[in-house]
């Protein structure tokens, strides 16, 4: 991963390099006009001189001797994950209990609520019901409070345990070649030298 | 769409029981904060319950002696269905009614048959001769009628052509409310048939 955050780093600046040798171009300035850094030059006939220009000859890389900076985040650890999978976990459990409660609270409901006079007795039975209702219902309520609690709780276990993110600054010094050419036998040994 | 209905079936688990849903069940059992109407033993809000009474229709007082029992009419060998409606006003141990069996028939059973609100103290019957000593005790019935709110006791018994009865209704002791509600009206019904 952090191999991969400094590739995208790296390709990103790749256009300061671009000039061939290795050292930026200063902007040359167009007295006929003011052009955009960002304009890509066109191309113009032929002068009769025979010169042949280029509409804009300020375009230019502008020299990015900016530091590259490669920030990394370490993943997780496995005590990590396991401690935030154990956390939401139980939470959901406890949100499972919480919805067996309530389901159970409205089969309970349901048998004695009535949508018209029923002419039939209120039973022993009847107010057995009613009181699961009652009862279900208030323990649906707890467990749905314990379950979010744990679930808010994973949420800030998340956040609180995100690994720090690590930052390295890279500077970057052009490389400045230099070519070395020393006679040997038979001809001569055409070498180079660079500087980092 | 499946979220909503989700939240639709986790939610409403309270009973919805509008007033006058149920009739009362024993001992004036109701549900959730409501209260058992005395007139019609129905489970209603409370503001609006009216306390249990005795209609004057249904008091035949005094009546609580076999010499001052009400008589029932006349009854053929086998007669049409006689029914009282009467009413033990709290305090009242005992109302009697008295009958006088046909002469003349091959043979006579007397079916009796005391039905009562379920919400109130309970009711037994007893069939006696015309001094008001029993000669037999309510029963179970054997088939089901009246309303899912009501209780029944019955009697049947071979009776004596031309001998007088009396009918003893009492309260059973039971479903008083812990004698909050030792009252209750009944509808008592007397048939003579061929036994058999």
């Amino acid at each position: 991963m952090k191999l991969a955050c400094a590739l995208a780093t790296l390709l990103a600046a790749a256009p300061a390099f671009a000039d061939g040798d290795g050292y930026p171009t200063p902007p040359v300035t167009d007295p006929s006009s003011a052009p955009s850094q960002g304009t890509p030059p066109v191309e113009t006939p032929t002068t009769a001189t025979g010169e042949h220009t280029v509409d804009n000859p300020g375009f230019r890389p502008r020299p990015q001797r900016k530091d590259i900076v490669v920030t990394v985040v370490p993943d997780r650890d496995r005590n990590n994950l396991v401690l935030l999978a154990g956390i939401t976990g139980a939470g959901l459990v406890l949100s499972a209990v919480g919805v067996y409660y309530n389901l159970d609270s409205k089969s309970a409901a349901d048998e004695v609520t009535a949508k018209h006079p029923t002419s039939l007795p209120w039973t022993a039975d009847d107010q057995a019901a009613y009181d699961r209702a009652h009862t279900s219902g208030i323990e649906a309520g707890v467990f749905y409070g314990l379950g979010g609690a744990v679930l808010v709780g994973a949420i800030v276990t998340y956040i609180v345990t995100q690994p720090k993110a690590e930052t390295t600054v890279i500077h970057p010094h052009y490389a400045k070649a230099a070519p070395t050419v020393a006679p040997a036998q038979g001809g001569a040994v055409l070498g180079g030298a660079w500087r980092f | 769409m499946r979220a909503a209905i989700l939240v639709l079936v986790v939610a409403a688990c309270s009973p919805d029981i509008p007033s006058g849903s149920y009739q009362c069940g024993p001992d004036q059992a109701c549900p959730g904060d409501q209260l058992c109407n005395g007139p019609d033993n129905t489970c209603i809000a409370p503001s609006l319950v009216q306390p249990f009474s005795c209609l004057a229709k249904e008091e035949h007082e005094p009546d609580n002696t076999p010499a001052t029992a009400t008589a029932f009419g006349n009854f053929d060998c086998v007669s049409l269905v006689y029914t009282v409606n009467g009413c033990l006003a709290a305090g009242d141990m005992q109302d009697w009614f008295k009958l006088t069996a046909p002469a003349g028939c091959a043979a006579l059973e007397a079916d009796i048959k005391i039905s009562y609100p379920l919400a109130f103290e309970t009711v037994g019957v007893v069939l006696a001769d015309d001094s008001g000593a029993m000669v037999a005790p309510d029963a179970a019935c054997k088939g089901t009628s009246g309303g899912a709110a009501d209780e029944q006791r019955c009697i049947q018994k071979t009776i004596t052509p031309g001998q007088s009865y009396t009918v003893e209704v009492v309260p059973a002791g039971g479903g008083d409310c812990d004698g909050a509600c030792n009252y209750n009206r009944y509808t008592l019904q007397i048939q003579l048939t061929t036994p058999g």
